[in-house]
């Protein structure tokens, strides 16, 4: 599977560098799928807004890059694999079950993946995530029933390994006046 | 049977010592990382009955159809 994905970068009018030397690691204590490369999946909207709602409050201006990447091979969908959200859940019960962790906080998904990195039988070079919002649009399937459907869904994908996975061009797409 | 990834996992966490794996945990936990717990991630990937919707059979479609089928329909 291949899909369009949007990084959303400071504008410090500087788009030749974002476009040669781009896209740029996260390495953020909040990176919550570990450090790597983050971008939104295909609907450019929830860049568009991520901007809106970091940046542009702190008063700083802000662009969306666009590439492909190529999900086909080694990538833990934890959005369209319902086997890899049981992996995950199996890893993590593992880890409990061995009482190695000692100290409770320190029970977190992000370091759990790190430390599968690490000893390297993580194999994958991507993961993908929905990283769902409390307004999430929910689709329900009848007016007064409780079951729907999450529409729209804000996924994410964390690209720990470029090469294989990110197709370029990596192109400035918004705002629309720099497109030439 | 776990998974590929669990038994792996497994494999590494039987044959480390506590000493060993505290020198490996360490540096990860120094980076600060933030993210959902493990009790929260294993709450939600599990499944239980109470996250289940509850049905109401429609008796009326289920006397037409139950001779040719053994599926229950829900209104």
């Amino acid at each position: 599977m291949i899909v369009k994905a949007y990084q959303t970068l400071e504008d410090k009018d500087n788009i030749d560098h974002i476009e040669t030397e781009g896209p740029f690691e996260c390495r953020r204590a909040g990176a919550w799928l570990g450090f790597g490369y983050y971008f939104w999946d295909t609907n450019m909207d929830w860049a568009i807004a991520w901007g809106e709602n970091s940046y542009k409050t702190c008063g700083k201006e802000f662009v969306v890059a666009e590439c492909k990447l190529d999900l086909t091979n080694n990538c833990f969908d934890l959005v369209g694999n319902m086997q890899h959200q049981i992996d995950l859940k199996e890893v993590i019960e593992v880890m409990v079950h061995a009482k190695k962790i000692k100290n409770n906080d320190e029970a977190i998904v992000p370091n759990i993946i790190l430390f599968m990195k690490e000893k390297g039988i993580f194999p994958y070079k991507t993961i993908r995530s929905a990283d769902m919002h409390k307004n999430v649009m929910r689709l329900h399937f009848k007016t007064g029933k409780g079951e729907y459907m999450v529409i729209n869904q804000r996924v994410q994908i964390c690209v720990i390994e470029k090469k294989g996975v990110l197709l370029r061009p990596f192109s400035v797409v918004y705002p629309e006046n720099y497109l030439l | 049977m776990k998974s590929e990834l669990a038994n792996k996992l497994k494999d590494i966490l039987d044959n480390m010592s506590q000493e060993q794996f505290d020198q490996e945990w360490s540096p990860i936990t120094a980076l600060k990382l933030d993210g959902p717990s493990f009790a929260d991630a294993i709450e939600y990937f599990s499944v239980s009955i109470d996250k289940m919707g509850k049905f109401e059979l429609n008796t009326d479609i289920q006397n037409e159809i139950s001779l040719t089928t053994n599926y229950l329909a829900a209104s």
